[in-house]
């Protein structure tokens, strides 16, 4: 499910990262995404066997422009629904370890059916 | 009212309902949903708590000032608007914003395991809310209190 969801972040053009991976000496990228798989929780269940599973993400956008980070992170719930996702809201602040840039995360969930 | 909200729902909620309400009326319904919202806020503390050991916090807790826990909302009384009850959990972002640090991580530093999970108001804790209700409502059915 991580492939779709950098797939589809990943068609507007920034980079799109694990949250926590970057190094301590590593810049920050002047714009970019973050994703971190919060939970994957069987959702129904058909003769002892998962039937589906809710993937659950949270996205996150940075960037030295505080406008983009409501801008872009709109886009991406665009894109995010087209490819399948539910996104529900317009998301929340979220901190930035660099002064240089401001953040904005918002929760993903996508429902697969059939199980893993 | 905030977004996590409750609804009871369980096998022979209505009946108990009915048996409470004879017995101790409106102010004993009051008294078993308090309870019961009080012991759910007891799972989410110990929930926060469990997240935030020092072994599960950044560098193993090392920076750690113990400030954020100091922020999670002491209030138990619950208030009453009409039929909702209302209490409040989780952190006092007056007290401290570490919280969501820890909570949502940044990119060079993983969110903290479980954290996110114990604020969330999921289907594990609206069971044990109800849980917690129905044994409350039980107990004052029994004659206690």
């Amino acid at each position: 499910m991580e492939d779709l969801l950098i797939e589809t972040l990943g068609k507007l053009g920034y980079p799109v990262m694990l949250q926590g991976s970057l190094l301590p000496e590593q810049p920050y990228p002047e714009h970019f995404f973050t994703f971190w798989n919060n939970a994957s929780d069987s959702e129904s269940f058909y003769d002892n066997h998962e039937t589906s599973v809710i993937y659950n993400y949270d996205v996150n956008f940075y960037s030295t422009n505080p406008e983009w980070v409501y801008i872009k992170l709109r886009e991406a719930k665009n894109l995010l629904r087209k490819a399948g996702f539910i996104v529900s809201g317009y998301g929340y602040s979220v901190t930035s370890d660099e002064q240089t840039h401001d953040g904005r995360g918002i929760e993903v969930k996508y429902l697969k059916n059939g199980g893993n | 009212m905030g977004k996590n909200s409750v609804s009871m729902n369980f096998d022979g909620f209505d009946g108990l309902l009915d048996q409470l309400d004879k017995l101790a009326g409106d102010e004993g319904l009051k008294r078993a949903v308090s309870g019961g919202m009080k012991q759910a806020k007891a799972i989410t503390d110990e929930g926060i708590k469990k997240a935030m050991r020092k072994s599960n916090l950044p560098a193993k807790g090392k920076y750690s000032t113990g400030k954020s826990l100091s922020a999670v909302k002491a209030q138990t009384d619950i208030k009453w608007n009409g039929d909702v009850a209302e209490l409040e959990v989780g952190f006092n972002r007056k007290i401290s914003l570490t919280p969501v640090f820890l909570m949502y991580g940044s990119p060079r530093y993983a969110p903290v395991k479980g954290l996110k999970k114990a604020l969330k108001f999921g289907q594990k804790q609206k069971n044990s809310v109800n849980e917690a209700v129905q044994k409350v409502v039980q107990r004052m059915i029994n004659g206690g209190s």
